[in-house]
């Protein structure tokens, strides 16, 4: 029997502000106690065919789906239609849902990112070589400020903490990969390594991530 | 385990957690991972670590406008669809016989009890606003006459729709059936080709109707059995795509365990599919319906894991 997913905490479901130019960091926002028990119920009633499931999940999540989308997309039309098309995902998919894989906020969030890239892949291609340069996990990692009243800080010091202990040629891949939404192909390409090696330091940065040390022994061998 | 190597998968795991792997390679990495329970692990640790970085993007509030538009659309979708699959839900085997029947054209529908009696306390002359009872002045024999009317013509408005409902969806359904790829099963030939007349077919006198399940206990396809002529019609929806190299195989189980396969087959992207076939059950003893997904090319018996199953009622 495997062992349960980490739950990845609900974000905050407070209503959206009218302005919609309103940035705020989702750890300087209160956030909402809600255990996985209570999305796993939500999941449950979208399986047995309850719409208002659905929109309960939607309230909960859209915020934080629609972020992760337009970061990705940096179009608010392209990311609305990313959004619905999750959310009907979710809807059509419920019964896939496996809870000993993954928290319902990670499949969601995978969801989301799924969809965002094959539209942006489909569509916008050339836009994955403007990124090559980018940086930007290592700015949200330096700039990352402790919320008041955020219940997760500690989890997201050790998330920061480790970001900024990746080896800088992981955190670009990690960067690429993850916002630049680039195949390891291109990412290759662009950085001039084999494909391989690309591999081995996505794993590495995940692993990172994950907070799993990986002797310098091995990681001499992995890199 | 499918055909990709263990270090293959195992070494591309991160890079499928990112996402940044073609099309194929995603559904290969996916495919082994679920038969491997050392990459599965570490694959779901992956999604766990990527879908944590979306955590620290900065929170951007879509326009409020939009969002419950959308909103609104989704919930719409849904109980649109839902209504679909419950009136088409195999309760019981008259409701698609007499569904058929409105569709053809001749057949007689019947309101069941329970829908007369809440059609009736809707209707109830006591329920109007007390206003319009005290203002309106009803003459004794007017009234008997009225109130029956009204009861009539609402039943009918009700009745109305659910026929037009049932029968738009029948008809959908009919079209998906004769538009579906017959089996990849080439040993079938003719026999799996499309039966001209589908609704004798759904609807015959003998015909019994199994309902599909998946192993969360919801509905993903229908069989109709007629026993007599041996003919099974097959209707799946909502399934999943069989893993890369992998088709899925029905079988047909008898009581004495004997498995049959009825053929091979992959839905469509909307996990549709439909055909009919004939298949002669020893002594007509069914113990069950099952769908396993095996290697392309089909298997001698069922070896792949379970996507669906029915049984017949006692």
């Amino acid at each position: 029997m495997r062992a349960g997913p980490t739950s990845l905490d609900s974000p905050d479901d407070k209503s959206a502000s009218a302005d919609d130019e309103q940035v705020e960091h989702v750890t300087q926002s209160a956030t909402r106690q809600l255990g996985d028990v209570d999305e796993l119920a939500l999941i449950d009633r979208i399986r047995e065919r309850d719409e208002t499931a659905l929109g309960a999940l939607y309230d909960r999540w859209v915020r934080s789906v629609y972020s992760l989308v337009f970061q990705l997309l940096l179009d608010p039309d392209d990311a609305e239609d990313v959004v619905e098309d999750v959310f009907w995902q979710i809807w059509r998919a419920a019964s896939l849902y496996d809870p000993e894989e993954n928290s319902v906020g990670t499949w969601i969030l995978a969801l989301a990112r799924r969809s965002a890239l094959e539209r942006m892949r489909n569509s916008r291609r050339a836009r994955a070589t403007e990124r090559v340069q980018m940086q930007y996990l290592l700015e949200l990692a330096s700039s990352y400020a402790p919320a008041e009243g955020d219940q997760h800080t500690s989890r997201r010091r050790k998330l920061v903490a480790s970001i900024l202990r990746l080896p800088p040629e992981s955190a670009r891949i990690l960067d690429l990969a993850y916002f630049g939404g680039m195949l390891e192909s291109e990412i290759a390409s662009g950085v001039g390594e084999e494909v391989e090696r690309v591999r081995r330091r996505a794993m590495h940065a995940l692993h990172g991530l994950r907070g799993s040390e990986i002797d310098s022994e091995q990681r001499e061998m992995q890199l | 385990m499918t055909g990709l190597p263990h270090h293959e998968a195992s070494s591309a795991l991160a890079a499928v957690a990112l996402y940044s792997v073609p099309a194929e390679t995603w559904h290969g990495v996916r495919s082994h991972a679920e038969d491997c329970a050392e990459c599965r692990n570490e694959f779901a640790r992956f999604e766990e670590a990527v879908a944590e970085l979306a955590t620290l993007i900065p929170q951007r509030a879509m326009n409020l406008g939009h969002a419950a538009g959308i909103r609104s659309r989704l919930l719409m979708r849904a109980r649109s669809e839902r209504d679909a699959i419950s009136t088409t839900r195999p309760r019981e085997k008259p409701d698609l016989t007499r569904g058929v029947a409105s569709l053809a054209g001749f057949g007689t529908r019947f309101t069941p009890g329970s829908q007369r009696a809440v059609n009736a306390s809707a209707s109830e002359p006591g329920s109007a606003p007390a206003s319009s009872r005290t203002q309106t002045k009803w003459r004794p024999p007017v009234r008997l006459l009225v109130v029956p009317f009204l009861l009539l013509l609402g039943l009918g408005g009700v009745q109305m729709g659910r026929l037009v409902r049932e029968r738009n969806l029948l008809r959908a359904e009919l079209s998906t059936r004769t538009s579906a790829t017959l089996p990849a099963d080439a040993e079938r030939g003719p026999e799996s080709a499309m039966h001209p007349d589908l609704i004798s077919a759904v609807a015959g006198p003998d015909v019994q109707l199994l309902a599909l399940l998946n192993r969360s206990a919801q509905p993903v396809g229908r069989v109709f059995w007629n026993p007599t002529s041996s003919q099974w019609t097959i209707v799946t929806y909502n399934l999943r795509q069989p893993r890369q190299g992998r088709v899925f195989q029905l079988w047909v189980t008898d009581a004495s365990n004997q498995h049959a396969s009825l053929g091979t087959f992959s839905p469509d992207p909307s996990g549709s599919f439909s055909f009919q076939v004939n298949h002669a059950v020893q002594d007509e003893r069914l113990l069950n319906v099952s769908i396993t997904e095996e290697r392309a090319g089909g298997a001698e018996a069922p070896a792949g894991p379970l996507i669906a199953s029915g049984a017949p009622a006692p």
